[in-house]
């Protein structure tokens, strides 16, 4: 037991319970030695007597010692134990005995910081806020893998343009194309030409139907072939 | 300091029957045996005297030890000390109201933490998924500025112009 302890201890029970345990100990102490005080005197002589207690004295005084010491050792042991006993239970101080005066402060001042209902009021305003949240999330998410879908095919889009881009804009390209447009007006009398001889023909083909005559089908192939053949030499003359 | 145990008895009581039961070894502390060695010279009859007389004497020795103990109990006031200590106790424990409110109180104290430490991870998770949301926002709003046709729209112009000449000539 600590100093400051047993002085708390001391002034709660108006008793100190280490005074009062070595007061019996020495009680004990002070009748054990007087006890065989008297044995070594008084006792043990007339025990044997007189005569022989002064034949012997020696031995008569050594044995006396030796069973006091004997009892000396079992007492001393037995009220040892009885010193531990009386100091660890019967005057151990129960926890709040020396601050009872202290809890009930110490109680009212649990309820401190947010209230039950305004902390539930939060955490369901949280927890809807948090729903939205991830609901707007879901559907970023969607919107966002449309438009990387789309990107990605504006990417081969544009490649290919670009492709294209380059064939247009090469300088071969642009030469034949120019050829193409000077050769336009040809083409444009040739067909006019060709028209006229397959009206022609369809006449002719209708006279040979009526009259049996093959030699003017015949002649129709032959200009047909004809006009062919111009249209080959004026395209190779580019 | 240690938890005391609860005797029915009383502090007092326990620490008196414990003093008594201590004071009794003394009793048996001394045996003929030990008389014999003590006393080798000296004829058995001798030796049974002396013994005899060492039995009176402790028994003698046991009854003042325990009147010894009276005097210190009674000048201090041991009883009315000890008395207090059990009178607490015994209050202990019929205030098991206030027991078990200290432990409502815990529990409360307990619970209340609990949802201010929910309020904190809700509010962190709110606001990892709102940063989240922004930067696919930002990454939205990149992409579609992004819808860019001009490379069509350049091959569609040499197509009209290839055309427009392909006209002229007629």
């Amino acid at each position: 037991m600590e100093e400051s302890d047993e002085t708390a201890v001391e002034a709660a029970l108006g008793l100190s319970a280490s005074f009062f345990v070595n007061s019996v100990l020495n009680a004990v102490d002070d009748v054990r030695y007087g006890a065989f005080e008297y044995c070594l005197q008084e006792g043990a002589p007339e025990a044997v007597g007189a005569a022989m207690a002064t034949q012997k004295a020696e031995e008569l005084e050594r044995g006396v010692i030796s069973i006091h010491n004997l009892v000396k050792d079992v007492l001393d042991k037995r009220m040892s134990n009885w010193e531990k006993y009386c100091l660890r239970h019967c005057f151990a101080i129960p926890e709040g005995f020396l601050t009872r005066e202290d809890d009930i402060p110490a109680k009212k001042s649990l309820n401190d910081g947010n209230s039950d209902s305004d902390l539930d009021a939060e955490l369901v305003s949280l927890r809807k806020k948090l729903e939205d949240a991830n609901n707007e999330s879901e559907e970023l998410q969607k919107e966002l893998s449309s438009l990387e879908r789309q990107a990605e095919c504006q990417r081969n889009l544009d490649s290919s343009m670009a492709e294209l881009l380059k064939v247009f804009e090469s300088k071969a390209f642009q030469d034949n194309f120019q050829d193409l447009v000077n050769v336009i007006p040809l083409f444009q009398r040739k067909l006019e030409g060709m028209k006229r001889k397959i009206v022609e023909n369809i006449d002719d083909q209708i006279d040979w139907n009526v009259n049996g005559h093959h030699k003017r089908l015949a002649s129709g192939f032959t200009a047909r072939t004809e006009d062919s053949q111009d249209v080959v030499n004026v395209l190779k003359k580019y | 300091m240690e938890a005391a145990p609860a005797a029915a008895a009383g502090r007092y009581g326990n620490l008196e029957r414990s003093f008594k039961l201590a004071a009794r070894s003394v009793l048996t502390a001394c045996s003929r045996e030990d008389v014999k060695r003590a006393f080798p010279s000296f004829t058995d009859a001798e030796r049974e005297r002396l013994y005899q007389m060492f039995i009176y004497v402790i028994k003698s020795l046991h009854s003042n030890i325990e009147e010894e103990f009276d005097i210190p109990c009674q000048e201090l006031q041991v009883a009315a000390a000890l008395e207090k200590i059990d009178q607490f106790v015994e209050e202990q424990k019929l205030d098991v109201l206030s027991s078990d409110k200290t432990n409502i109180e815990d529990t409360k104290q307990m619970i209340s933490k609990a949802k201010k430490d929910e309020v904190e991870y809700l509010k962190s998770l709110i606001e990892e998924v709102e940063e989240k949301n922004n930067a696919m926002k930002a990454r939205i709003e990149l992409l579609k500025k992004d819808d860019d046709l001009a490379a069509g729209k350049q091959v569609l112009e040499k197509l009209m112009q290839c055309n427009s000449a392909l006209y002229n000539g007629l």
